[in-house]
């Protein structure tokens, strides 16, 4: 351990060394390696990639050299961290650069997460499986040091959604021909449930007239439709109820003898019936 | 060793008295009292050996050769040269009978004619005898005797110290094949007097050098040996036969070739035998110094390369000895190199017309030629005469894929040149925009330039798959204003050919196509039309929410509220 009084002599030692050092370090110029760091969002999964040339990690890496990459989920300056890797570096000249890539699956992000009020949320999904998400703003950060600092970065967010309102649906959707014909349109939906999917959906009953089963099973043009329905949801209890009719004279005013119903709309809440077509014979005269 | 003296004695002996080995063979000959002066027999005397001879043929000349064989066995045996005799077996109906042979060998040996005292000849119907009276005097029995008896006729020892260290050598590599070369070169002299040797020491000298080759070479037994082994390593080979088929280079270019052992067992003299064997190690040596500069540490180097260069120019091309052209043995190596190449890419052109390969070695060699990022006249002209001769486009589109073909437009124009042949030698239209699918190279300005310039029969090329593939190359390369250029047109890849009918396969497999879309943001107003086409088409009959694809289909038309689905 150095005293005090021999730091003159080290700091002169180490400033006549420093040249030297800094000349054996000389060759490893950081390069631009031609492309910028990406962070995307691939199927649900995250994808980072960062760029480094290769002549520049020839001389900046030693073999088996690794760096840090930490991922974070969630609001503020950085998140929590969700995960942590080491990627390592590869040395080859076979190409002009080479790419660090780390990926962060959705369940890293979503798994055990308790939905935040204040999150954005929007419509994720293809048609028929629109869900609501709340969109985790995730980062990544690389730690390097030393001669491979050039490689530490933190990159901006990215959005991951995750499903907001669970991925079941609580409650169900219905319709049911009465006795007396009258067709009925029922709903039963878990309050805190609706409360949540109810965000940019909607919710449509349609039905198809004909002469057949085969004719209303194969239909797609709707002879009727009944929009609007999430709005028709009232609150009772725990729960939100929908309770629509549809008398038999209209059902029987033209000619048709078959029809089959099936809800549709944007976002979750069809969901809520299971799916598929209900057909019914009606006793028309 | 005695008892192969005396038996060679009777064996001669039994020569002499009989004639030769055609006449003994051949049946009932020629039987005749002979002239009077054969009487006296053999004698010797202080002026030195007299030797009556008696031979037979079919001819006169025959008979006489005979004679005068067996008056060179008598002399050989005089200086103590031993006569060859090979025990010579033949397979009949009956069994096997067996005749000894002798192969006179001396008589080819010597050089000296013999001095003829007397000579008679007597033919009849069933052939001719020759009787010769040789006088073989001290001076001479002295000269040609201690000529003999030298120490590089008469000594085997120095040929076979030779041959025992050629068989003791060990190591597969290319010092150690030269080596063995070496040795040899050296056996080729001194065993060039003892071919007249005793066979149980040309025999031995013979296994010895077969078994010199057996210590490095790669044999059926070790073959089979490797194919028995419990475990094999099912990770890198799909079967036993897979891991021999995919041997190591060193198992691989010292494989027994059965051929050469054939020659070798069909060759008559140890000394010819020892020339096919030298010839052999001497050529692995030259494979191996290949096998070795491919292996240098040093090979990224000016210094390795010239290495390898100097190798490469030594060994001799083609296949020799069952193995594959050793030229070709580095090539994937030298894909991976930073060292400038360009001499081994000159050496192929100078050594190999294009004419002369196919794909195999046409698609490394493009890989090579492409590896300095720039595609000159030379790599351009020798890919494309290999084309020419024998189709391989996967070779042109390494080509094609270098973006620097040395000027603007000269790659469009190479480019172009390949669609000209093509449309010339291709079957069918199907083939020719396969091979111009294939061409068209990863960035997608080229794939604009191809898309605005390809002939009408061509576009069909461009369709669905070749474009998403396309989209999804540019988006693992990050390049995101090619991915943003490409998705407007993968769209319209997707809208059914105009005029005809949507057939089903295309609605079948329309909602997926329709998910990719939406989820890389792309609209799908182009095929709406198509969406509504296959549901009130091929897809009409279906049951909505029963079929699948019809139903995936169907929540796309009621997302966009398309026409076929709004309300009557």
């Amino acid at each position: 351990m150095a005293t005090l009084r021999s730091t003159p002599l080290i700091a002169a030692a180490l400033a006549v060394a420093i040249p030297w050092q800094v000349q054996a370090g000389e060759p490893c110029v950081w390069k631009d390696p031609g492309k910028p760091p990406r962070l995307f969002l691939r199927d649900r999964v995250v994808v980072f990639r960062s760029y480094y040339a290769s002549g520049w990690v020839a001389c900046a890496a030693r073999p088996n050299d690794k760096v840090r990459v930490q991922w974070f989920a969630g609001k503020g300056p950085l998140g929590t961290p969700i995960k942590t890797e080491e990627l390592g570096l590869d040395r080859s000249t076979r190409e002009p650069s080479h790419k660090l890539e780390a990926r962060l699956f959705p369940n890293a992000v979503c798994d055990g997460r308790t939905p935040q009020p204040s999150a954005e949320r929007k419509l994720t999904g293809v048609p028929g499986e629109e869900r609501l998400s709340e969109l985790v703003p995730v980062r990544v950060s690389i730690s390097a040091a030393g001669s491979l600092a050039p490689l530490a970065q933190q990159s901006a967010a990215i959005d991951v959604p995750c499903p907001a309102c669970g991925t079941q649906y609580r409650g169900s959707l219905t319709t049911r021909l009465e006795r007396d014909g009258t067709l009925t349109v029922k709903g039963e939906l878990e309050a805190s449930w609706f409360e949540c999917v109810k965000q940019g959906a909607t919710l449509a009953l349609l039905a198809f007239a004909g002469r057949s089963e085969a004719d209303v099973r194969v239909a797609i043009r709707p002879d009727l439709v009944l929009s609007d329905l999430e709005k028709s949801f009232v609150r009772i209890g725990d729960k939100y109820v929908l309770h629509k009719t549809l008398p038999k004279a209209r059902l029987c005013a033209g000619d048709a003898r078959v029809w089959s119903f099936e809800f549709w709309g944007r976002g979750e809440l069809q969901r809520a019936s299971g799916g598929g077509r209900t057909i019914y014979s009606l006793g028309c005269k | 060793m005695n008892r192969t003296l005396q038996r060679l004695a009777l064996a001669l002996a039994a020569v002499a008295c009989r004639g030769n080995t055609l006449s003994a063979t051949g049946g009932a000959g020629p039987r005749s009292g002979g002239p009077g002066w054969i009487a006296s027999g053999d004698r010797a005397d202080a002026h030195g050996s007299t030797f009556v001879c008696q031979g037979e043929g079919s001819t006169e000349e025959e008979a006489l050769t005979t004679a005068q064989g067996i008056c060179n066995d008598k002399v050989c045996r005089l200086c103590g040269v031993e006569v060859e005799s090979v025990v010579q077996t033949t397979e009949t109906l009956k069994g096997v009978s067996m005749q000894r042979k002798v192969v006179e060998r001396c008589r080819q040996f010597r050089k000296t004619p013999l001095a003829v005292e007397h000579k008679s000849t007597d033919c009849g119907p069933n052939g001719c005898s020759a009787w010769l009276g040789v006088s073989f005097t001290k001076e001479q029995e002295k000269a040609e005797c201690t000529a003999y008896s030298s120490e590089h006729f008469a000594d085997s020892g120095e040929c076979e110290r030779l041959i025992e260290e050629f068989r003791r050598s060990v190591g597969r590599t290319a010092t150690s094949l030269r080596t063995r070369t070496q040795l040899l070169d050296a056996a080729l002299g001194a065993c060039a007097g003892i071919d007249v040797r005793p066979t149980p020491l040309l025999d031995a000298l013979q296994e010895k050098l077969r078994v010199g080759m057996t210590v490095f070479e790669f044999t059926p037994e070790l073959q089979q040996a490797r194919t028995e082994e419990p475990f094999f390593d099912t990770t890198w080979y799909k079967s036993r036969t897979d891991m021999m088929e995919h041997r190591e280079a060193t198992d691989f270019y010292l494989t027994t070739y059965g051929l050469l052992q054939q020659e070798f067992r069909e060759t008559k003299t140890l000394v010819a035998r020892i020339q096919l064997v030298r010839d052999y190690v001497y050529n692995r040596a030259l494979v191996f110094d290949v096998i070795e500069a491919t292996g240098a540490e040093d090979l990224d180097s000016a210094r390795g390369i010239a290495r390898l260069l100097a190798a490469l120019e030594a060994a001799p091309p083609g296949v020799q000895y069952g193995t594959g052209d050793v030229h070709f043995y580095c090539l994937h190596t030298l894909r991976d190199l930073a060292a400038d190449i360009n001499p081994i890419n000159e050496f192929y052109r100078r050594s190999y017309p294009p004419q002369s390969l196919y794909w195999n070695h046409g698609i490394p060699l493009a890989a090579l030629m492409t590896k300095d990022r720039l595609v000159d006249e030379a790599d351009w002209a020798y890919i494309f005469d290999l084309h020419r001769a024998h189709p391989c486009v996967v070779c042109l589109q390494q080509l094609l894929r270098t973006p620097d073909h040395g000027g603007a437009g000269v790659r469009e124009a190479r480019f172009n040149a390949v669609l000209d042949l093509d449309k010339a030698n291709a079957k069918s239209v199907e083939e020719r925009r396969r091979t111009a699918a294939a061409l068209i190279p990863a960035e997608t300005d080229f794939l604009m330039h191809a898309r605005a310039t390809l002939p009408a029969e061509l576009q069909p090329a461009l369709d669905w798959k070749f474009l998403l593939e396309r989209v999804e190359q540019a988006d693992d390369a990050d390049d995101l204003d090619g991915v943003q250029r490409l998705l407007p047109i993968l769209a319209v890849a997707l809208q059914p050919a105009p005029g005809a009918s949507v057939p089903e396969s295309y609605c079948i497999g329309l909602a997926d196509k329709l998910a990719l879309l939406t989820r890389r943001g792309v609209p799908l107003a182009p095929v709406a039309d198509a969406i509504c086409a296959c549901l009130t088409g091929p897809l009409a009959a279906e049951g909505t929410r029963i079929l699948v694809n019809k139903s995936d289909l169907y929540d796309y038309a009621l997302a966009q509220w398309l026409p076929c689905v709004r309300p009557h």
